[in-house]
């Protein structure tokens, strides 16, 4: 289990996302880390990944913003899950008038 | 395992398991990529409770159940209302 920081742990599950599109599973958990016999560095929220091989996770703390996670996480699942692009790019085609001289 | 076919039971009853055991319970979101579905499971290794989202149509019930998980497990508290 690769314990990654909340930036790359989106990367890399877009990155998990995309290579299961056609054919696998991708599963996201999330789970509250707090008391407990065993004392954690830091308690907050574990989130996990895996595609049945390769495992990734993020621990979300208290202290840290996580209204930006939130809506990065929410972008990714929405491209990945429901196939909705957040930002849509419209592409400006390059001008090409060129007047064809008829005769 | 039951599959619960209304949303608002099914965060109703999210709620309350994680306001009981909230150190028990986990939330999980699975995606299979051969046919797009995509299931919500919570569960406090007792109950578990599933919701099949539709594609294309359930992405805010995605997001309503990301925002309050994250902010009641990374919070330091419980608030039932966090969203």
């Amino acid at each position: 289990m690769v314990r990654l920081g909340p930036d790359r742990f989106i990367k890399r599950l877009s990155s998990l996302y995309e290579e299961r599109k056609d054919d696998g599973t991708v599963w996201v958990t999330m789970k509250r880390v707090g008391e407990g016999k065993k004392q954690p560095k830091d308690s907050g929220c574990l989130i996990r990944a895996t595609d049945g091989r390769k495992k990734i996770s993020c621990l979300i703390t208290s202290s840290y913003k996580s209204v930006d996670f939130e809506q990065q996480l929410n972008s990714l699942m929405g491209t990945h899950l429901f196939g909705i692009v957040s930002n849509q790019q419209v592409r400006k085609q390059p001008s090409s008038h060129k007047k064809k001289k008829t005769t | 395992m039951v599959y619960l076919e209304e949303w608002p039971v099914f965060m109703s009853s999210v709620q309350d398991m994680f306001f009981n055991k909230p150190n028990k319970t986990r939330y999980s979101v699975k995606y299979r990529g051969k046919d797009g579905k995509v299931r919500l499971k919570v569960t406090d290794d007792q109950e578990c409770l599933q919701f099949m989202l539709h594609p294309s149509q359930d992405l805010e019930k995605l997001k309503t159940i990301n925002a309050w998980f994250l902010s009641n497990m990374a919070g330091l508290t419980v608030d039932r209302n966090a969203v």
